[in-house]
């Protein structure tokens, strides 16, 4: 009898779970039960998903996988620099350069029924930057402090006072962390709803989402803009952590366009049919050297690193030729980039002469860090190779990113090889090398006075291209310190089904479905 | 007269292959058993009786052990019975019993359940009327609360009680015949005597012939008719219960008897026979006993004595055994 | 019963409450900083700051400390670091996945893992015991998410059975269990213990009583001895069922499904420290739980500790 209770409480457990697990995905595709059969469901994923649905909160534009297809900016950043009206239509600057006048789309409707977007939610928008309820990470990015005032003097009219001049204010307003978000919504549901739930303007509207798993959207039939004949209907975005599994999903047909990060795969892929998007140039892979720790405070040191790296060797073995040579540390998709003044030299022989001079005839014992992702290892050992000839004894450190960053930002790390991301307008990777950003954000220690002087002279500057001057000279200054060796260009792949049409990555490396035909 | 032997083993040989080497754990046994003869059989541990008449159900697994001679039952050969034919031979004609009651029930059935199986099994009989004839045997073998003690599992009870339970299943299908192999000896004294006057009364009522296997000629000298005295896989002596304890012809016998503790002897140490059972890995050349023996001669060292026939239906294999009588 | 239940409850507390003191050191031991990871490799110090006092990150490990053993004893675990959500509600989200995958799993896999220890101890010494062992022994020694890919190239690339993405709405919700349920089945880690407990429950006496009963070979082998060597393999199998809860993370990570294994990886990933001290928490609550249910299973089934469980 005792048997046949336990027998039973056993499988009551199996089949009362099992039914459990069962009604979840019911819940969470509600969405889709009544989905029509003719409906063009596009499936993608992303490999890591921060699932806070503010904007504030970005790191970058797609950190949601669906953040940039949602909302909308007032401008919409175009690859080649330029400024494209999206909410906004047009803008007036005064002569003083202080006071922009931004006339705005009418018409636009919130998503899920939150009435028309006016500029009180543009205001809104810029100010909840400020607020520290919100506690927004990206107040600096928008130069939010610069904000004198924020006026609305009609619905469909934003007027916005600068305290100084910013010759990149109409760039920064086109940027991902100045997604239009809506005022009514947050007024109604509260300031943390925008973490849970997006409500946007843009081409798609988000459906249901179960945290870290997928997230659904169905095309906005109120949508403002132009598709360019994109047929999408809804968007299913899977979270995939492991890089294995997503390639065989994408061979299977369950997904319709997989961001690839290794090469050979998308080459192995291209070869059989499939095409592969590249994204524009926004990143590159360098190895730095941290100048405040010896050996590498020793500027022959540093020369002789710059002699034993070959960076053909990169493009040809490890891009494929898909990726070109760097330049500057700010990659070319950036504002203010200079592509032509870093000359790099490959010569390990006068590497091992600097060596010796340098007081290390018999090599110099290097330990050279790097991640430890499949994506980040294969150039860290590249590099240890090439250093190898140059007379370095390497060891290599690879480790998972929370140790390396942790330890790079305290100053611990001599050099390394990774992999850097600017943003559009290059004011990050341009500021981050001044001396007061060390220990911390400064990986190199960087401690020069004329370089820190270029910079703040490029912030104050009035006009675009008195900028461009200035941090042009203030690269030229940091390559001339030979510290930072960028090695080569470094882009995103997106791996298409065959026949898919209108896949791009935008400027900002923003993936957006709206224009897609399947 | 040969009709007439329910049981007839003869020259039985088992050897069990060991890491290599080979024991011969039963020597060329020749035993026969009347309907209704209760035979004891004596010998210490590890001198084959047990694996003789596990022998008789088909118990010792085989292979590995290597099985020869031949073991009729009421006149059929059972030697080249498939598995099937045994199984219903196994419980029905034939019985065992084993010496710790506790280990050889099974600890997670409840004791009514155990016996109803064989009756299940051999009388066809439903779980329903199976238990409730559980019930009658239990009383049969006088447990108290039979109706209540169905219900419970083997550890719940004392060790007399579930040799009881034991011998209630031993006993579901009437068997011809009950081999009980040291039914009493994990048991205590008093539980003992108790057991043994049930296998005599049990006896009676059905008429069943019984082995009863016993390393200590005491308990088995009430219950018997005959005596069968291993030593080494081999039968030494055998003979009627009261001759061979009046008169032992085998010097083995004869030290068995004196090993008996008695209340009107002078002697205040315990008989032993002094040395330790042989090892059966090789067959000696003479006799197993030699080596033990006090009368041991040259020839008893060289050549195996002969199972001899004396007077009274009695045997032995002893060189001296007639100058000893 | 309900006592000792009740007794077993309480005693885990304890256990929870270490359990939960040692994840929370242990994370802040690990170098790397929440704050840091989330934001990136170009975060300034300024939105690390932001981030930091945010998230409470910039409080002393002791006032941490506070809070967190203030929440332990309340339930509420806190609000992650990187989802900016409640960490119970993300917990609650993953859950039924996980025990769903973890019960279906053991479950089947120890059906079949039963059967072949159960085989593999009658045809002991012969092929199909050869064959088990060999098979087992490749099973166990293989690492999980090994066998998790080699089934996902077989069963969904090869011969499209199942889905790679688990959870996409088109799917039948029990096609995304089969294959990490045959990746379970292919570990195989029960097969020795049944072959062992069959092979030595059949040496018993009882097995030879109820030989001498006349029972068959099948009814002994099933009846007698399974029955018996039940006992460990419940044990055994509550072992495994606490393990798959935990190793729900590989099979969760390589097949796409949702769960709290997944959760705590990456939350690992990015220090998310309430997210990693909620998750470790329930895991190990679960595998008491797991360890509970099969002690009182195992009572149940055999009646020896029941009765001393009673006295």
């Amino acid at each position: 009898m005792k048997k046949i209770v336990a027998i039973i409480l056993a499988l009551t457990m199996v089949i009362g779970i099992t039914a459990c697990g069962k009604q979840e995905p019911a819940q969470a595709g509600t969405g889709t039960a009544d989905a029509a059969p003719s409906e063009v469901v596009f499936y993608y994923s992303v490999n890591f998903e921060e699932t806070n649905w503010d904007p504030a909160y970005w790191t970058a534009p797609d950190d949601t996988g669906l953040g940039s297809v949602i909302y909308e900016p007032l401008f919409e950043y175009q690859a080649d620099g330029s400024l494209k009206p999206a909410l906004a239509l047009s803008y007036e600057i005064s002569e003083d350069n202080l006071v922009y006048t931004i006339k705005l789309r009418e018409g636009v409707k919130w998503q899920k029924g939150y009435g028309e977007f006016t500029s009180e939610d543009v205001k809104f928008t810029i100010e909840r930057q400020t607020d520290p309820e919100v506690a927004s990470i990206n107040g600096k990015n928008l130069n939010v402090e610069n904000i004198a005032s924020v006026e609305c003097p009609d619905a469909y009219t934003v007027v916005i006072t600068l305290k100084s001049i910013d010759v990149d204010f109409l760039t920064r307003l086109s940027m991902f962390y100045s997604f239009i978000v809506c005022k009514a919504y947050s007024d109604k549901e509260g300031k943390a709803a925008l973490n849970t739930v997006p409500v946007g303007t843009g081409a798609f509207e988000y459906v249901s989402g179960t945290l870290a798993v997928k997230t659904e959207a169905v095309a906005n039939k109120d949508w403002w803009g132009d598709r360019e004949g994109g047929n999408i209907d809804r968007l299913v975005c899977t979270y995939i952590a492991d890089e294995n599994t997503g390639y065989t999903a994408f061979e299977n047909g369950e997904l319709d366009i997989l961001r690839s990060s290794n090469l050979d795969k998308t080459r192995e892929y291209v070869g059989k049919g499939f095409t592969d998007v590249q994204s524009p140039k926004l990143s590159l892979l360098y190895i730095g050297m941290n100048m405040q720790i010896a050996p590498f405070d020793n500027e022959k040191v540093r020369e002789a690193l710059f002699c034993a790296v070959d960076p053909q060797y990169y493009i040809d073995n490890l891009f494929y030729g898909t990726e070109t040579l760097a330049g500057s540390y700010i990659p070319f998709g950036s504002k203010y980039a200079i592509t032509d003044y870093f000359k790099p030299s490959y010569d390990p022989e006068k590497a091992k002469a600097l060596l010796a001079e340098a007081g290390y005839p018999n090599g110099l014992d290097i330990e050279l860090w790097g991640g430890n992702d499949a994506h980040g290892q294969a150039p860290v050992i590249i590099a240890a190779d090439m250093l190898q000839k140059g007379g370095f004894n390497v060891s290599i450190q690879l480790v998972d990113f929370g140790v390396y960053i942790d330890k790079v930002r305290k100053g611990e790390i001599p050099v390394w090889c990774f992999y850097n991301t600017t943003s559009n307008i290059a004011d990050d990777t341009i500021s981050r090398y001044k001396s007061e950003f060390y220990p911390g954000n400064n990986w190199s220690g960087i401690c020069d006075a004329e370089y820190d002087n270029l910079v703040d002279a490029g912030f104050a500057a009035k006009t675009e291209a008195e900028k461009a001057e200035y941090f042009a000279a203030a690269q030229k200054r940091l390559m001339d310190l030979t510290v930072i060796y960028p090695v080569t260009t470094n882009s995103t792949h997106m791996l298409c089904q065959p026949g898919l049409k209108g896949v791009k990555i935008y400027g900002d490396l923003s993936f957006r479905a709206t224009t897609i035909v399947k | 007269m040969a009709e007439n032997k329910m049981l007839r083993i003869k020259d039985l040989r088992v050897v069990f292959p060991v890491g290599g080497k080979q024991i011969h754990a039963v020597n060329g046994v020749s035993v026969d058993l009347a309907p209704g003869e209760a035979l004891g059989v004596i010998g210490e541990s590890g001198c084959g009786k047990s694996v003789t008449f596990s022998s008789v159900l088909k118990l010792i697994q085989s292979p590995p052990a290597m099985i020869s001679g031949d073991i009729e039952l009421n006149g059929r050969s059972i030697m080249d019975l498939p598995e099937k034919e045994m199984q219903k031979i196994r419980g029905k004609e034939v019985s065992m019993i084993f010496q710790e009651p506790m280990r050889c029930l099974n600890p997670v059935e409840k004791i009514g359940v155990q016996i109803a199986e064989s009756l299940r099994l051999h009388e066809g009989m439903t779980m329903k009327q199976a238990l409730n004839r559980a019930v009658e045997l239990l009383k049969m073998v006088e447990m108290p609360d039979a109706e209540q003690r169905i219900g419970c599992y083997p550890h719940q009870l004392s060790g007399g009680l579930r040799q009881r339970a034991m011998i209630a299943i031993a006993l579901a299908c009437s068997p011809k015949l009950l081999i009980a192999d040291e039914p009493t000896t994990a048991l205590d004294v008093t539980i003992q005597s108790q057991i043994i006057r049930l296998i005599q009364k049990l006896r009676k009522e059905t008429g069943m012939g019984i082995v009863f296997i016993s390393h200590d000629m005491g308990v088995v000298a009430s219950l018997v008719d005959r005596i069968a005295v291993f030593y080494a896989g081999q039968i030494v002596e055998q003979g009627n219960t009261r001759d061979i304890f009046r008169n032992p012809l085998h010097p083995y016998t004869a030290g068995l008897i004196k090993c008996i503790p008695r209340l009107d002897t002078e002697s205040r140490r315990l008989y032993t026979i002094r040395g330790s059972t042989p090892n059966l890995t090789t067959i000696p050349e003479g006799c197993c006993f030699a080596p033990r023996c006090p009368y041991a001669t040259e020839t008893c060292r060289t050549v195996k004595p002969e199972q001899t026939a004396f007077p009274g239906g009695r045997s032995c294999a002893c060189h001296h055994a007639a100058s000893l009588n | 019963m309900i006592s000792y239940i009740l007794k077993r409850i309480i005693s885990a507390v304890p256990t929870l409450l270490g359990v939960f003191l040692a994840v929370f050191f242990a994370v802040r031991m690990i170098p790397g900083d929440p704050a840091e990871v989330m934001l990136g490799a170009n975060a300034t110090q300024e939105q690390i700051d932001i981030y930091r006092e945010s998230h409470g990150l910039n409080r002393s490990v002791g006032e941490q400390l506070v809070i967190a053993l203030k929440g332990f004893a309340t339930g509420d675990l806190g609000t992650s670091v990187s989802y900016s959500r409640p960490v119970s509600e993300m917990i609650g989200t993953a859950l039924p996945s996980t025990i769903e995958l973890a019960l279906v799993g053991v479950v089947i896999s120890s059906v079949i893992a039963v059967g072949l220890g159960v085989l593999a101890a009658a045809k002991r010494g012969r092929w199909p015991d050869i064959l088990i062992n060999i098979l087992s022994t490749v099973g166990m020694s293989l690492p999980t998410f090994y066998i998790g890919l080699w089934v996902l190239t077989i069963f969904a690339s090869k011969l499209g059975i199942i889905p790679v993405i688990s959870n996409r709405p088109d799917i039948p919700h029990y096609k995304t269990l089969i294959g990490p349920v045959i990746t379970m089945v292919l570990g195989l880690t029960l097969v020795r213990t049944t072959r062992s407990s069959m092979l030595e429950i059949m040496e018993e006496d009882f097995i030879r009583t109820a030989k001498a009963k006349g029972v068959s070979r099948k009814s002994i082998l099933f009846r007698h001895a399974l029955g018996n060597a039940l006992i460990p393999i419940i044990t055994m199998i509550g072992y495994n069922l606490a393990s798959a809860m935990a190793g729900a993370i590989v099979l969760e990570t390589v097949f796409v499904r949702n769960g709290i294994g997944k959760l705590l990886i990456d939350a690992i990933t990015v220090r998310d420290y309430p997210m990693i001290q909620g998750t470790a928490l329930v895991i190990a609550a679960l595998m008491i739980a797991a360890n509970i249910l099969t002690d009182i299973i195992v009572a149940l089934t055999d009646p020896r500790i029941r009765v001393t469980g009673e006295s």
